[in-house]
């Protein structure tokens, strides 16, 4: 036959010539052990999630003064404030209307992180249970704390204090966007000495701002307004323009 | 070569190929998980779909770097050809990863509430730039490659219409390189995560700049048709067997084969996907394309029967020691 000797020539239905066999004797395992080697890299270099628990398992109770506004909340006995929503990414605005001031059994799953608490309310019917003929207690009124300018982000506190993880950061930000707009408190995270604190972020008359906040999440944003306090969580009333993205 | 299709036509070296492509995906996906599970542990651990959607999502991008940088690798060494010979299947592991990744997104980040989760995700209300509609986009790019990798879709779109459609890859990779960069990386200070990003954008647009621009300057550097006659060099510089490519300036490379003793030209592009003939051999008295395989015979530029593909040719004639090429493709 007149031609060349395959010699060096690869053809993927021939058997493999010796010197690509030799190299890929060598390329393959290199190869294997690099992917290894860069997905073990890639995890380890990502952000940690924080020390957010979302406990789930077995149903708790709680009893408390419910709160309908500015977000549904249960004021427990001791003074503090911790926030209602429903399973999946909906507010408990349905559940608690009505009830502003009723004391009542809260059933469901806490959600924490860094000492603040969330309650998931459980679906069943004695979710939300007032306690036969109470009376209704006032809201306390909020305490002003002044003008407030702080840089941080906005998240919604469920996914932040432990339903998801990392509940916050830019990849997040459509779930975020959508808990928000389904009543899931928005609030403003600021990190001071690797300690996050949490404020409520509401409208400019301290109702709910809902879907506004919605496009902000994720991003580092710079907001500006009035601070208040009241049953141990910290408001942020803002204006229209009140938030921009941080510089 | 094919006369009739299959899903796909197996032989031993397509096995091994996908074999190792799922041992590497594999290795990639176990360490991800293994070590992300190890260093949350303190946390309480990352969401398990998160953990898998960024697994996923990075090892489609890993391997989308590597399936760009085998085309211009394998014009440097022909040690890298068994990595091209069934790239396409790199291609289309690449979508699937991708395309799981996707649903972890929406079935995590867009469900369980009060939008369709496909607009939640893909559109949510945002201020910034939109990288989850570039990673939408990236990945309607992917479909479109895998879907149409088939031959026949190949045949049937012509080799240039396909081609063309595959070079869409690039937009895709840009735009998957940006649903990184405006997505996760805006939240993720180490440089661990940006630097391989940046690097591995720097590999492929460098591999490709460098190919590229050595061919240009080969093409630049080509023959010019004599009264149309192209001068391809002494006759005797080409080895029985073997076969060379021959620039001509301003139009289609030629392929040139000596079999038999005797030399003939055809077109240098593959009927298939327009591999370079110039740079294939003579097997089984036919010349062969160092991409997949295709066959010609190496005078009459048609594929043995029961193939179908067919080379054009080019006259060929010696004069004073030098082969000389009509540049005019014989009629067929
Ligand atoms: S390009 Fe596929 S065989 Fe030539």
């Amino acid at each position: 036959m007149s031609e060349a000797p395959r010699g060096d020539f690869y053809v993927g239905y021939l058997a493999l010539p010796w010197g690509h066999s030799r190299f890929l004797r060598v390329f393959v395992p290199l190869a294997l052990w690099a992917m290894a080697a860069l997905g073990g890299v890639m995890v380890w270099s990502m952000r940690r999630p924080g020390p957010a628990v979302w406990r789930t398992g077995a149903v708790q109770a709680w009893h408390g003064t419910v709160r309908e506004r500015p977000y549904p909340a249960l004021e427990l006995d001791d003074g503090s404030s911790v926030l209602l929503v429903e399973v999946g990414k909906r507010g408990a605005q349905e559940r608690v209307a009505g009830l502003d001031g009723r004391s009542a059994t809260v059933r469901g799953w806490s959600l924490e992180r860094d000492g603040r608490r969330l309650i998931e309310v459980s679906p069943e019917r004695d979710g939300v249970e007032p306690s036969a003929g109470g009376s209704r207690s006032e809201s306390p009124t909020p305490r002003a704390l002044g003008a407030f300018v702080g840089v941080g982000e906005i998240v919604d506190a469920k996914c932040f204090l432990g339903a998801m993880k990392p509940g916050d950061g830019l990849g997040h930000r459509s779930c975020a966007a959508l808990c928000v707009e389904g009543g899931i408190p928005p609030m403003l995270l600021l990190w001071r000495a690797g300690e996050p604190s949490f404020l409520l972020v509401l409208g400019p008359d301290g109702q709910p701002i809902g879907a506004r906040a919605a496009r902000w999440v994720g991003e580092r944003v710079e907001v500006r307004g009035e601070a208040f306090a009241r049953g141990g969580l910290i408001e942020v009333r803002v204006p229209d323009g009140g938030v921009r993205r941080a510089p | 070569m094919s006369v009739s299709y299959r899903m796909v036509q197996w032989n031993r070296h397509k096995r091994v190929y996908d074999a190792l492509t799922a041992l590497a995906v594999g290795a990639y996906i176990a360490a991800f998980v293994g070590v992300g599970l190890v260093v949350n542990r303190a946390d309480g651990g990352v969401s398990a779909p998160i953990l898998a959607m960024r697994a996923l999502g990075t090892c489609a991008l890993v391997l989308l770097h590597v399936a760009l940088c085998i085309g211009p690798l394998a014009r440097i060494s022909p040690l890298v050809a068994p990595l091209l010979y069934n790239r396409r299947h790199l291609g289309v592991t690449t979508f699937a990863l991708a395309a799981l990744h996707a649903v972890l997104a929406i079935g995590f980040y867009g469900a369980f509430g009060v939008r369709f989760p496909i607009a939640a995700v893909v559109d949510p209300p945002r201020a910034g730039p939109a990288f989850e509609a570039m990673g939408f986009g990236a990945l309607a790019t992917l479909f479109v490659m895998a879907a149409t990798s088939h031959d026949f879709w190949l045949k049937n779109l012509t080799p240039r219409v396909w081609k063309g459609i595959h070079l869409c890859v690039v937009g895709g990779y840009a735009l998957a390189v940006l649903h990184v960069a405006f997505g996760a990386l805006q939240s993720e200070p180490s440089r661990a995560l940006s630097a391989p990003l940046l690097a591995g954008a720097a590999i492929v647009c460098g591999l490709h700049l460098f190919t590229g621009w050595r061919e240009v300057l080969r093409d630049f550097r080509g023959a010019r048709a004599a009264d149309g006659w192209i001068d391809a060099g002494p006759a005797d510089a080409l080895p029985e067997g073997r076969a060379r490519a021959v620039a001509v300036r301003g139009g289609e490379r030629i392929a040139l084969v000596r079999h038999g003793g005797e030399v003939c030209a055809m077109s240098n592009v593959c009927a298939h996907q327009g591999g370079p003939l110039g740079e294939g051999r003579v097997i089984d008295g036919c010349l062969t394309c160092p991409w997949h395989g295709y066959q010609y015979g190496p005078c009459s530029g048609a594929s043995p029967p029961p193939f179908t593909e067919r080379a054009p040719t080019h006259r060929v004639r010696i004069e004073n020691g030098r082969v000389q090429v009509r540049a005019q493709e014989d009629s067929p």
